[in-house]
């Protein structure tokens, strides 16, 4: 909570520092929002192979993010489970994650990533520019200097996940499912 | 009553509902307000939890706008007067008022259970997701008691006024069913009283106890119907008996007036006849005494001058006319007996006999009876023996009639016996109820009587058919001696055997033999006297004449004779003379008369007065007596006797005077 606070204190600062500065600290805020995210998703119960089984977080195309995560996370339970972040090399297509992140830089990867866990619950989290046709669930969206996200049904269904209506209300946008 | 007993129906309900009510509502209002406040808190933290999981990602992601916009969602909730979420820090992270500046949310976030402060409710609530804590909801509601107590009395009021009201028009019901039936028997009880009409009955409309109530004062009402018809019975028979009884006291009263009114009349008529017998009898016994009187006299101048012609000794008379005035006299003497016997019987027939009742000694009565016709006796040599028991001392009777009547049946027995015959008197004493009795026997030796002559004894001038012999008699003297036993309280009977002779039974009530007064002694012995003067006074000079004659006989008696009864007075007062000798009537005024005029001068009073009088009746002769005359001699008069009484009379006087 305190590192939340201090990321949503940076955050608040107006990005006149030099654009790597810019780069970690926005990264610092969205791994937090990524955690935050994460107790307001609900995975079937199949996903997980024993009740004690982590949450696996794979991070493709922003160590930063990673970094930050890993600190966040440190040994908290999310829905009392351990959460586990993976750094994804580029090219690596593994099918046992639970949620995954992709930097605007590696967003071609999504597709095969999605691709790879089909019938298998994934939660897909980008940094899409338009959001109406991202692949992603959840896409962070910086206005104003600030971090938000737009929150996409359509994914979320092909995820098989759900996305709690309260996460639903703090979204910039909802995009609903074309179905 | 009747207002007092539906008052307090209507009162016991309404206070039993009130009472009902104002439990309930207390108990549901307390009720109410605890779990109002029990609920108010839930629902106030519920609903604070709820915004924490609302307002969590908010909180989580630092999205003060969204935490602003969910908090200004509770403006959907008027009760909730302000709200504020904290940090995990506890800084305030946002916050919402109802209105502005109406309350203010604390700086900083707090911990503890929920505060209740003037009329609100202060709530925090941990805003948790997962184990990790995100901040504090804070929500200040509404919780105003005051009011809330207020609208409670308004609705308990209004509920306790339905109530009421409800429990009036139950009550109104409930007390007509439960008074109508007890009201309706005080009204008929009212009613039964005033009109004493005991044949109603209360109407019975349940079967619960007010139902039993009217049997029973039915049951009354029969019990004091049946009672009161009883009670009205037994007046009407009172009445009808009492009814009865005036009927029967008035025809009592008109009974008895009609009884007066008859015995009235009847007195009236007694009273008249009595005067009217009074006045015959007076009539009759004037006409006996007149006869008696005028009857005498010519026999007082026959009887008398013969006497005269017997004595007259210059010149004395032949033997045979001697014989011949004797016969005169005898004759004279029978008839005098005759008229007065005639006369005492009509005197008897006619009840104006009066007798003195008294004790009577019997043995001197019986001798001097006996005495009296020991001469007639002796001339035919017939026996008198008298016995007289000791007991039989005294009888009741009138001394005169007890003697006429036993002198008279001596003398029958004399002269119906024969001669050297026997008569015997017994008298003795018979014990009966009624009273002792006294019976004297008169037996004779005589000629007895047949049967027939014994029927006829007793009737008046029947003599048996002796007035064919040469025996006097006049057929009468039965008839009174029996009579006059009878007034006396007797009887006279007779037996007798024909040719033996016969017995007569006289019985009298026995009287005490110390109650008889003592005979009265009589002296006959005559003593020479010389120079008398004695005084006659009588109007009829025949008799005035006779008694000259028999004066004659006593030459040393000067005789003054008064034709009137006032000249006599006043010759009597003059001459003052040794013996008057008086007739009773006179022409100017009565020898009675004369006689109280005589004994009420004290100067002559002391004069002897005979009475010489043809009134022969005991009445008249009990007058003169009474009235101060010594003796009492009737007319015809019997020379020797008078002599006798005279030459008594005037040798006393002449002892007197010496």
């Amino acid at each position: 909570m305190r590192a939340l606070a201090l990321l949503l204190t940076v955050g608040g600062l107006p990005m006149a520092r030099a654009q790597t500065d810019v780069r970690v600290a926005e990264y610092r805020i969205k791994a937090a929002f990524l955690f935050k995210f994460l107790p307001f998703v609900e995975w079937p119960v199949q996903t997980f192979e024993r009740t004690d089984s982590p949450l696996v977080v794979g991070v493709l195309g922003a160590s930063e993010l990673a970094d930050e995560l890993e600190v966040i996370v440190g040994s908290r339970l999310v829905n009392e489970r351990r959460v586990q972040v993976r750094r994804l090399h580029k090219g690596e297509v593994p099918n046992d994650l639970h949620v995954v992140f992709v930097a605007v830089s590696t967003n071609a990867a999504l597709p095969l990533l999605v691709a790879a866990h089909r019938g298998r619950a994934l939660l897909t989290v980008g940094e899409a520019d338009d959001a109406a046709r991202a692949v992603s669930a959840i896409n962070f969206v910086v206005v104003d200097d600030r971090v938000r996200f737009d929150i996409a049904l359509g994914p979320a269904e092909i995820g098989q996940i759900s996305i709690s209506s309260r996460l639903l209300a703090l979204a910039r946008r909802v995009v609903p499912s074309n179905s | 009553m009747l207002h007092s007993l539906r008052a307090r129906i209507i009162l016991v309900v309404l206070l039993t509902t009130l009472s009902a009510v104002v439990v309930a509502l207390v108990a549901m209002v307390a009720y109410d307000i605890h779990i109002w406040r029990k609920d108010g808190i839930s629902e106030i933290r519920t609903q604070a939890d709820l915004l924490g999981q609302t307002i969590a990602p908010a909180l989580s992601f630092g999205d003060r706008k969204s935490a602003q916009e969910n908090l200004n969602l509770l403006r959907s909730r008027p009760e909730i007067r302000a709200a504020a979420v904290y940090a995990a820090d506890g800084a305030l992270f946002a916050s919402y008022s109802q209105a502005a500046g109406v309350a203010q949310v604390p700086a900083t976030a707090q911990a503890g259970p929920e505060q209740i402060n003037g009329g609100e409710l202060l709530v925090f609530e941990r805003v948790a997701l997962g184990p990790e804590t995100l901040g504090t909801v804070h929500l200040r509601a509404s919780h105003d008691l005051d009011s809330r107590l207020l609208s409670y009395a308004g609705i308990s009021l209004a509920v306790a006024a339905f109530s009421m009201l409800v429990a009036l028009l139950f009550s109104f019901r409930l007390q007509r069913i439960v008074t109508r039936p007890i009201l309706s028997i005080s009204r008929l009880a009212r009613q039964v009283v005033q009109q004493h009409d005991y044949s109603r009955r209360a109407e019975k409309l349940s079967t619960d106890e007010v139902g039993t109530l009217v049997d029973s004062f039915n049951d009354m009402m029969a019990e004091i119907e049946r009672h009161s018809r009883e009670n009205s019975e037994s007046l009407k028979r009172v009445a009808h008996a009492r009814q009865q009884i005036l009927e029967l006291n008035e025809d009592l009263e008109r009974r008895v007036d009609e009884r007066t009114t008859q015995l009235m009349q009847s007195n009236e008529e007694l009273a008249r006849a009595i005067e009217t017998a009074d006045k015959a009898n007076r009539a009759k016994s004037d006409f006996i005494s007149s006869m008696s009187h005028e009857l005498r006299t010519p026999l007082n101048a026959m009887i008398g001058f013969a006497q005269l012609l017997g004595l007259d000794r210059s010149p004395r008379l032949a033997a045979h006319q001697d014989e011949w005035t004797q016969q005169i006299q005898r004759a004279g003497w029978h008839l005098l007996e005759m008229i007065n016997e005639t006369l005492d019987l009509a005197r008897i027939e006619s009840g104006s006999v009066q007798l003195t009742v008294g004790p009577l000694a019997l043995q001197p009565l019986v001798g001097a009876c006996c005495a009296m016709l020991a001469t007639p006796a002796a001339q035919r040599g017939i026996r008198i023996e008298q016995a007289v028991a000791a007991d039989a001392g005294a009888v009741l009777g009138d001394a005169l009639r007890f003697k006429q009547v036993l002198t008279n049946l001596l003398s029958n027995a004399v002269k119906y016996n024969v001669p050297q015959g026997h008569v015997v008197v017994v008298a003795r004493r018979l014990e009966s109820d009624d009273g002792d009795v006294i019976e004297i026997t008169v037996s004779d030796t005589g000629l007895g009587m047949s049967p027939e002559q014994q029927a006829a004894l007793f009737q008046p001038y029947n003599r048996l058919g002796r007035e064919k012999t040469d025996i006097e008699g006049t057929g009468i003297g039965l008839v009174i001696s029996r009579r006059l036993a009878e007034l006396m309280g007797g009887t006279l009977e007779a037996t007798s055997t024909a040719g033996k002779g016969s017995v007569f039974t006289l019985r009298l009530p026995a009287a005490e033999l110390e109650q008889a007064p003592p005979v009265p002694f009589t002296h006959t012995s005559p003593a020479p006297y010389h120079r008398r003067l004695v005084h006659y006074v009588e109007d009829n000079e025949t008799n005035v004449e006779v008694m000259r004659g028999i004066f004659a006989q006593r030459p040393q008696i000067r005789l003054e004779v008064s034709m009137l009864g006032l000249d006599g007075l006043t010759a009597i007062r003059a001459s003052r003379p040794d013996l008057v000798l008086l007739d009773m009537q006179l022409p100017d005024i009565s020898g009675l008369e004369l006689l109280r005029h005589l004994k009420q001068d004290d100067s002559i009073a002391d004069i002897p007065v005979v009475v010489v009088s043809a009134d022969a009746t005991a009445l008249q002769t009990q007058r003169a007596l009474t009235s101060g005359a010594l003796r009492y001699v009737t007319k015809p008069v019997d020379v020797t006797q008078l002599l006798q009484i005279v030459d008594d009379v005037l040798e006393a006087a002449d002892t007197r005077w010496s």
